[in-house]
């Protein structure tokens, strides 16, 4: 069936935070880097999250509240991370859930990092990843996977429709 | 017939593959596989001519267009429309005739109709604006707000240009045809080279609102019902008309952004008289539209410490409240300039300050900031002084500024640049208590962002690369030189690009190479701006060195300042005022998406043999006791096993005596001849060497990135002390994937470990496989965890701080109450 048969169109209500896309300058770059690690040493499965500090400086007045300060409160740096656990999601191959637990976060330099791990799975044929983080608020964002650990890297790039996406080894 | 037929087929075949060699590399490596990474860039970068020449120079025939315009222009603010007259005159410095001139018509992106609407990917990846949602089966398609205000605006609003005239300097009309965002203009005439043509061209336009349509202008709605309005790629303006393109037609189609002819403009603006308005240029006639008090102000400013407010914040709100129905005419004069733009609203503020740059080409340049009260503060302080540094240390590795203004302009738009103008958008925030303040990284936007903008009027404003071709050339270019105006700013505030951040882009699958043109690059942020400027950073930092670098690049801004410089031009100024061959590093950095990664595999010792048997024969029987024993043998021993030798002892033979390291004569008349057949220069080598015994140490390299890069060494030895040592990325030429090193240190120097690339300067992906012996490196996650334990965040620095030194009576007494509650 083709999918437009089926299409069904619905707002997605958006945060009216600065929506004014970057031009020449791309200082608020609205890009993530995340990376997946197979770590075999410590056998867990490590996922590093790296935001750019000025993107979380906004999104997070438009997430929480309009106090609320990446930089300087620890509140604010936990309510972040916890945003974001729930915005990354790993399953694998067979659907199987991986809880990622979380393992803290931390400013250094322009970027704002977030950690998370889990045991390695069993099955390492490839895993589902899925990045949300910051796209609901500004659909120009871009989440950059890249996963490593397991041969060459891969990388998966959630951007405008990606849902679920998967990367096989 | 028959015959012919199998010959037909024949020659279609060879003419296929003849075509499909044309389209791969001109050269190829049909055998093997060596890849010849320092190839030179000779059929990659255009043939040198008479215009632009083999050292990256402008030609002995350069010649560029020249274009003037005097624009008369009212802005309708209730209606949110622009009405204007422009006449042009068009210069033909080319040695060629034009039938035809081709003229810009940006506006025409934002028309239903337009090639940036139409084919609009729906979903798309890397398309300017609001992104959608694809459904799949069971999830709904989205279709985003942001989107749908734009397609209403769109629906409301009729854009794109109304072209109402174009005529001849005698008034009679001219042909033209409108392509997208184009328009052929058909000249009555054949435009002989050399010579001019005037032409004019009606037009007007509805604005549009830059928060409902992503853009780079338009105006900004205010709850008390004022505007800031932005006004930029505003008029229609002639096509770039090169030596290396001819006509520039490339539809614009809003990444891709311009590039223009230099030419002199004379503007006349008709706003509310209530408006204050920022331009290109000078302004021509104060006294028309300045009051007393606001032109003494601007006076005072020229010589001022900090900035003087020509518009303070009083009078701005006072200004806002009124409104009026008059109007007022500011005309602006700008002189070489490729392009014109201009910002008017009540709301503004403006300050200024002169800054004395001295020297020939513009002593004095005056810098100023406009701004709304959402400024705040942030603007008052920070605007008009980041203006100043920019030109100060742009200068300094490329011209002096060369205009008599510079101005940062707050509205809509996140950050664009023109000549003498650039739109910025850092606000504060009004707060419930009344105040407005902002947050450290909208303090860092405000300051980068204005470094970076007026850091756009040298490269591409005045450095005429092309944007809509290779946006790298000023994006990369000013990316790294606002890294180096952020650090002479406060090096606390983590600016620029280190080689590290570029890392992850690099390694990652989602890439194209730097050189791509602009509409079609993947992730323009990390491709345009991130990489280049790392590369840049590196070629500096590591390969060229600080001297060579700026000396080469102050040549490439002095050669095209005022011209039109293609990457070839950069590439050839770079390596022929560096004087060093560079070809490897383009080729690498920006016409590949390969990445560096070196690893060192292996070090192995040697030592040199004498020759002599009776030294060399017992350095092998050492070598051979110092093994382990045998496991079998050691365990029977513990078992108390007897040996048939031992219980045998009266049965012996010449070999109990002698193992197989032993020396003859044999072997020593063997060593004599070898001396003696020596040549003199051979036995006095061999003399050295034996008398230093100097350590031998075989470094092996294998390069995984595909990237070559110098391999920045870091030796430790046994006693401590450290070396580092540089071997140029040339040690790859003949060898892209493995190369050997031979170090040669002192006999009490001897190699403990061996680090590659220890200060990460080369963006070399994986940290790893650059220790020799191999190290656990932590992960970030493992780094994390262990930093956190010792991290001492968690002591309450605030109160312990008020802790009183003790001092020995304070001990005495803590002893006694120590033994008391013991």
């Amino acid at each position: 069936m083709p999918k437009g048969a089926t299409l069904l169109f619905s707002a997605l209500v958006m945060i009216a935070a600065s929506l004014v896309s970057s031009t020449a300058l791309a200082h608020q770059q609205k890009a993530a880097e995340t990376t997946v690690l197979f770590n075999q040493r410590s056998n867990q499965l490590e996922v590093m999250h790296r935001f750019y500090l000025h993107d979380t400086e906004h999104a997070v007045q438009s997430l929480f509240d309009k106090s609320a300060d990446i930089l300087d409160s620890q509140k604010t740096q936990q309510q972040f991370a916890d945003y974001v656990a729930k915005q990354f999601l790993a399953r694998s191959l067979a659907d199987e859930p991986l809880t990622l637990n979380s393992v803290g976060y931390e400013v250094e330099g322009k970027f704002f990092w977030v950690y998370q791990e889990t045991s390695l799975p069993k099955e390492s044929q490839g895993i589902k990843l899925y990045n949300g983080a910051l796209r609901e608020l500004w659909p120009t964002q871009v989440n950059m996977v890249n996963i490593e650990g397991k041969g060459q890297v891969r990388t998966l790039y959630f951007s405008d429709d990606k849902d679920w996406l998967v990367a096989t080894f | 017939m028959n015959i012919r037929k199998p010959l037909a087929l024949a020659a279609l075949l060879l003419s296929f593959t003849l075509v499909n060699s044309a389209n791969a590399s001109a050269v190829k490596q049909t055998k093997g596989d060596f890849e010849d990474k320092f190839r030179q860039l000779d059929e990659v970068l255009p043939t040198p001519n008479v215009y632009r020449n083999a050292s990256g120079e402008p030609g002995e025939n350069y010649w560029q267009q020249k274009v003037d315009y005097k624009i008369k222009v009212s802005l309708d603010e209730e209606k949110r429309r622009i009405t204007a007259s422009e006449k042009i005159t068009y210069k033909n410095n080319s040695p060629y005739r034009l039938k035809y001139l081709w003229v810009q018509l940006d506006q025409n992106r934002f028309k239903d109709d337009s090639i940036a609407n139409v084919a609009n990917n729906f979903g798309g990846l890397g398309r300017r604006g609001p992104v959608n949602t694809i459904g799949t089966g069971d999830k709904p398609t989205k279709l985003n707000l942001t989107e749908l205000r734009a397609m209403h605006f769109k629906a409301d609003n009729e854009l794109g240009y109304e072209i109402s005239a174009v005529k001849d300097s005698k008034g009679k009309a001219i042909d033209f045809t409108v392509v997208g965002t184009q328009m052929r203009i058909d000249l009555p005439k054949p435009l002989k080279s050399g010579d001019s043509v005037k032409f004019s061209i009606d037009f007007a336009f509805n604005i549009v609102e830059e928060n409902a349509v992503s853009a780079r202008s338009g105006y900004e709605k205010f709850d008390d019902g004022n505007d800031i309005f932005l006004l930029a790629q505003w008029f229609p303006r002639l096509h770039a008309y090169t030596d290396y393109e001819g006509w520039n037609n490339k539809e614009f189609l809003g990444r891709g952004e311009f590039t223009l002819e230099f030419g002199d403009y004379e503007v006349e603006i008709d706003v509310p008289a209530d408006h204050i308005v920022s331009s290109t240029g000078v302004l021509a006639n104060p006294k028309d539209v300045l009051t007393k008090t606001q032109r003494k102000r601007l006076e005072q400013a020229k010589t001022a410490k900090r900035p003087v407010f020509i518009v303070t914040e009083e009078e701005a709100l006072e200004n806002e409240k009124e409104g009026t129905d008059k109007r007022k005419t500011w005309t602006f004069k700008a002189k070489n300039v490729r392009d014109f733009a201009w910002a008017s609203s009540r709301t503004f503020i403006w300050d200024a300050k002169g800054y004395q740059q001295g020297g020939d080409v513009q002593e004095h340049v005056m810098a100023m900031s406009f701004y709304p009260v959402e400024g705040g503060d942030l603007w008052k302080k920070y605007s008009t002084e980041s203006v100043i540094h920019t030109m100060e240390v742009y200068s300094r590795f490329s011209f002096d500024y060369p205009y008599p203004t510079a101005q940062s302009v707050n509205g809509p738009v996140g950050g664009m640049e023109y000549p003498m103008i650039t739109f910025n958008g850092p606000r504060t925030e009004l707060r419930d208590d009344g105040d407005r303040t902002y947050s450290q990284a909208e303090k860092r936007f405000l300051i980068g962002v204005v470094i970076h903008e007026i850091g756009h009027i040298y490269f591409p404003m005045v450095v005429n690369s092309d944007e809509r071709q290779w946006t790298w050339m000023d994006e990369g270019l000013n990316s790294f030189l606002d890294g180096v105006a952020g650090r002479e700013w406060d090096p606390n505030i983590p600016w620029g690009v280190e080689p590290r951040d570029i890392t992850g882009y690099m390694k990652s699958e989602t890439q194209v190479p730097i050189m791509t043109q602009s509409d079609s690059i993947l992730r323009i942020g990390p491709n345009a701006y991130t990489k280049p400027a790392a590369a840049l950073n590196i070629l500096r930092e590591v390969i060229l060195g600080r001297e060579l670098f700026d000396f080469a690049f102050k040549e490439y801004s002095e050669r095209w300042a005022f011209k039109r410089p293609t990457p070839a031009d950069f590439f050839r100024t770079m390596e022929e005022a560096s004087g060093v061959d560079l070809d490897w590093f383009w080729r690498g950095w920006f016409y590949s998406t390969d990445h560096v990664d070196i690893s060192i595999d292996k070090v192995y010792k040697m030592r040199l043999d004498t020759h002599d048997p009776d030294i060399d024969f017992a350095r092998l029987r050492d070598i051979e006791k110092d093994k382990p024993t045998s496991r079998f043998v050691e365990r029977n021993k513990a078992e108390g096993k007897t040996l048939w030798i031992d219980r045998n002892k009266d049965v012996t033979d010449f070999y109990d005596e002698n193992d197989r390291f032993t020396v003859t004569n044999k072997e020593r008349n063997k060593y004599q001849k070898f001396l003696k057949d020596l040549k003199p220069w051979e036995k006095e080598t061999l003399e050295r060497a034996l008398k230093e015994d100097k350590n031998y140490y075989v470094l092996e390299f294998s390069n995984k990135g595909g990237l070559v890069m110098p391999i920045l060494l870091e030796l430790t030895y046994k006693d401590g002390s450290k070396e580092s040592q540089y071997i140029p990325a040339e040690i790859w030429r003949r060898s892209p994937k493995q190369v050997r090193k031979l170090i040669v240190t002192e006999k009490d120097k001897e190699l403990a470990s061996v680090v590659v690339d220890p200060g990460w300067e080369t963006a070399d992906v994986d940290v790893e496989n650059n220790h020799y012996p191999r190290q656990i490196i932590p992960s970030r996650i493992e780094a994390y965890k262990a930093k956190k334990s010792k991290g001492k965040v968690n002591r309450d620095i605030m109160q312990d701080i008020k802790t009183k030194l003790k001092t020995d009576d304070d001990k005495a007494e803590d002893d006694q109450q120590e033994k008391k509650d013991n």
